[in-house]
């Protein structure tokens, strides 16, 4: 089920008050149910995997904390197999059988294993991922197994986070579904707006710049220059109000609710070099790699050179986890290699840099945010783009003949011009979506600034209402209702 | 709890105020007739689909037969069929797939069904119904609750582009759907009126130049769906029958001819039916259609003759033909040699 579809707008105008006016020993029962229906919205037979995942993890979560020793490592070891083992048969057999097949092919041999022909299950890498978080943190001491079935299910299960996070921690998550929530006007205010902003984002500007983006993606070997550079632009918008949009909803379901779960973005784009950015971007993913997957490798107590292979080792492995392709492997390794970049440069100016004044930090710090919106979008190419020629082709193109095909246009046919600066769209599309990436900027910033909702929440009725009516016209009028435009972070 | 309800129905009052300009045109004008019972008024065709099915699952009708089709059905009129009380549910691009659908729906409201006439043309097996649900001149009529609300929500919430506005306020009302719930048919009384008045410079319009054209092939998939309205039809004791519709020379010129015999020899071999296709006297002159997609209702009269009584037409005795699958491939073969030589 889609967050921005009218079928959740039923499915949480149902769910929403039965939860608060269902006895409290009900509540979880019920969510499990709400969950198990929103997931079985998709394909309705996956859930069979999920609640297989479900219950091993259940099981491997009380013999990990009931054994001692090497049994329970074990035990872990069994349950990691089990959960990524099922990741790799869906997400990545086809990938590693194609790769046989060309490693084979180079000795002049045949692969004769055939491809899966499967569907992937949605949001599988978030679950995956949350499921063995729970199991690591019962194995480290630091949580208790769950021995209700029904509030472990619903932990993996929760139906905001199910198919695209936040991927949660069972120590911030688990102890919620066993506290009492009652309906709290400023709490379901506050998650009413915060789901609006995240529908204003997917809706407003990443379902209106997709087509744009599909424009020039979709064959980008017909263009050079400032097509690719737009595109790739937007699909750097799009891909951060698609995702965070999606987090924001999920985010403020749950707080509806009385769940708190973790800030997933924080205006990543405002960063000032990659480490920041990383801090900011996707954090629940992030924060899970450094805490199962950086820090168990020796973290920050190894040599430099140490950290920097396994800095780019983390990277590789958060690329592959977006997807079972080369492109998404170096996507990852390029966040990797820059990462290692500016560690290496940051150790060598150390102490170097002298206190700045006003003007000069400005400059500093808007080229900084500048530089990193640049280098992670070219990053993005390798994301978006369906091949690695194609990104190949896209990288060493976009400065090439900048207003190349733009001046053949001009002299023969202004219509064709018009289509390729605005990327397909018509002069208005073009002019909304420019105008709602700086509205989105603008708002971000008058927020952190300013602290701009909790503002409007105690200014007088008339200007609160107003916003919040304003902020849903908005959504209404300038909204993109296609329900063939899905969230895209539902395929990994 | 007191509070935060008067605070949504606050924000849910200036929202809906400030949205009032779409409500207004999309509710009051109510350019697709989905809020109205009348339409003496309309100025655009309605969603024939939608409108007619709800009123038919919705009331008690004396209706006992039912006739299919695409806009060109329009033209067979209800009181030219005898042995039932007819109704066309004729609506734009209508297709065999949802036929199907809605035969079975008024099965399931225990609608009592005698006959049924299922025209066909190239429609039928060149389109899909991939886009229904977002065209709101064609979105189908549902009877569970939640896809209803769903679809009346985008009638009333779906911003028109402003050119449908402009062209919507400049139009003036035609009466052609005063008959929606009493025959199914639209009627075009002063189109008619102008071709019999004004017939040389109706026969010589340069419209007669324009094929319709440019649909896929969906052969294969409409003839599964024509098979189980058969098995449908026959379980429930209904008269079925198959009409093939006469079609503009223009037009069916540059049809896909491969395509359309396939389909007609795959329907053979389901049923048998009646052809008033292919090029013929009727089929060549302007003065029997409005353009090149549509023919006139005397020519709809002439179908049903042919259909209920085998009465042909004095002068073209060769129009209409009842094909079997015994003389299916001789008709594909006249058919054929009717064609231009490449």
């Amino acid at each position: 089920m889609l967050f921005n579809s009218l079928d959740f707008v039923f499915f949480f105008l149902t769910v929403i008050p039965l939860y608060f006016l269902l006895p409290y020993r009900y509540r979880i029962l019920m969510l499990l149910i709400a969950s198990c229906y929103f997931y079985m919205f998709f394909v309705p037979i996956y859930i069979v995997i999920l609640f297989s995942t479900i219950v091993i993890d259940y099981f491997a979560g009380i013999l990990i904390e009931k054994s001692q020793g090497h049994k329970r490592k074990a035990w872990l070891v069994m349950s990691l197999v089990a959960n990524i083992g099922i990741l790799c048969y869906f997400k990545y057999f086809n990938f590693l059988n194609e790769n046989l097949t060309i490693l084979l092919q180079s000795f002049g041999k045949i692969n004769t294993i055939p491809n899966l022909a499967i569907l992937l299950p949605i949001g599988l890498s978030f679950h995956t991922f949350q499921a063995m978080s729970y199991t690591i943190e019962v194995y480290r001491g630091n949580q208790k197994s769950e021995r209700n079935f029904i509030t472990y299910a619903l932990y993996v299960m929760f139906f905001p986070q199910l198919v695209a996070g936040p991927i949660e921690r069972p120590q911030n998550l688990l102890h919620q579904f066993k506290e009492k929530h009652n309906f709290d006007y400023l709490r379901v205010a506050s998650g009413l707006k915060l789901m609006a902003w995240g529908l204003f984002k997917k809706v407003v500007i990443a379902d209106r710049l997709s087509p744009m983006v599909d424009y020039v993606y979709s064959n980008p070997l017909h263009y050079t220059g400032l097509p690719l550079i737009l595109s790739t632009l937007f699909f750097s918008v799009q891909i951060y109000c698609d995702f965070s949009g999606y987090s924001d909803i999920a985010i403020g379901a749950a707080r509806i609710m009385g769940f708190d779960l973790m800030k997933n973005f924080n205006r990543p784009y405002a960063s000032r070099s990659i480490p920041e950015f990383w801090r900011r971007w996707h954090i629940s993913l992030s924060t899970w790699f450094k805490d199962y997957l950086y820090i168990p490798l020796g973290g920050n107590r190894v040599s430099r050179g140490r950290v920097y292979l396994n800095l780019l080792f983390v990277f590789l492995i958060s690329g592959l986890w977006h997807g079972a392709s080369w492109n998404f492997i170096i996507w990852g390794g390029i966040h990797g290699v820059l990462l290692i970049i500016y560690m290496f440069a940051a150790a060598l100016f150390k102490g170097r840099v002298e206190s700045e004044n006003g003007v000069l930090k400005i400059v500093k710090n808007t080229f900084s945010i500048v530089l990193v919106f640049f280098l992670t979008s070219l990053a993005w190419i390798f994301f978006r783009a369906k091949t690695f020629e194609e990104a190949s082709y896209i990288l060493f193109h976009w400065n090439r003949g900048v207003t190349g095909q733009i001046n053949i246009l001009k002299l023969h046919n202004p219509e064709d011009l018009k289509s390729l600066l605005y990327l397909g769209a018509d002069g208005r599309n073009f002019i909304i979506a420019l105008a709602s990436i700086v509205f989105l900027f603008l708002m971000e910033y008058i927020q952190a600034k300013f602290a701009f909702s909790k503002r409007i929440s105690i200014a007088t009725p008339v200007i609160r209402y107003t916003t919040y009516a304003a902020l849903l016209l908005l959504i209404l009028y300038f909204g993109v209702f296609d329900k063939t435009l899905q969230f895209i972070y539902f395929q990994f | 709890m007191k509070k935060f309800i008067k605070s949504i129905l606050l924000v849910l009052t200036l929202t809906v105020a400030g949205y009032s300009p779409v409500f207004y045109f999309n509710i009051i004008e109510n350019p697709y007739g989905i809020f109205t019972s009348d339409f003496s008024h309309q100025k655009f065709e309605p969603n024939n689909h939608f409108i007619k099915m709800r009123y038919l699952l919705h009331n008690d009708t004396h209706f006992d037969s039912y006739i299919f089709g695409s806009s060109r059905a329009n033209n067979i009129k209800v009181e030219n069929l005898k042995n039932g009380n007819y109704y066309n549910l004729y609506y734009s691009l209508g297709i065999p797939t949802e036929h199907l659908n809605d035969i079975r729906l008024l099965l399931a409201h225990h609608k009592k069904i005698k006959n049924i006439l299922i025209l066909l043309d190239y429609t039928a097996y060149t389109t899909g119904t991939q886009n229904r649900e977002n065209d709101l001149s064609r979105i189908p009529y549902s009877d569970h609750l939640i896809p209803l609300a769903k679809k009346y929500i985008k009638y009333a919430f779906t911003i028109p582009e402003d050119k449908f506005v402009e062209d919507f306020y400049f139009a003036q009302p035609v009466p052609y759907y005063t008959n929606m719930y009493k025959t199914g048919t639209a009627e075009n009384k002063k189109e008619e009126l102008y071709i019999e008045n004004n017939r040389e410079e109706h026969n010589n319009h340069p419209k007669f130049n324009n094929p319709v054209e440019g649909y896929e092939s969906y052969v294969l998939e409409t003839i599964a769906v024509l098979d189980t309205i058969n098995h449908i039809c026959s379980e429930n004791h209904i008269n079925l029958t198959y009409a093939f519709n006469p079609i503009h020379k223009t037009t069916y010129l540059v049809s896909n001819h491969e395509l359309y015999f396939a389909f007609m020899k795959k329907l053979s071999e389901l049923t048998s039916f009646y052809d008033f296709s292919g090029l013929g006297k009727i089929t060549t002159n302007n003065y029997f259609y409005y353009e090149t997609s549509h023919y006139r209702p005397m020519i709809g009269k002439a179908m049903t003759d042919f259909i209920q009584y085998q009465k042909r037409i004095d002068t073209i005795p060769e129009f209409g033909e009842y094909i079997t699958k015994d003389n299916v491939d001789k008709r594909i073969e006249f058919l054929k040699s009717q064609l231009p030589q490449k």
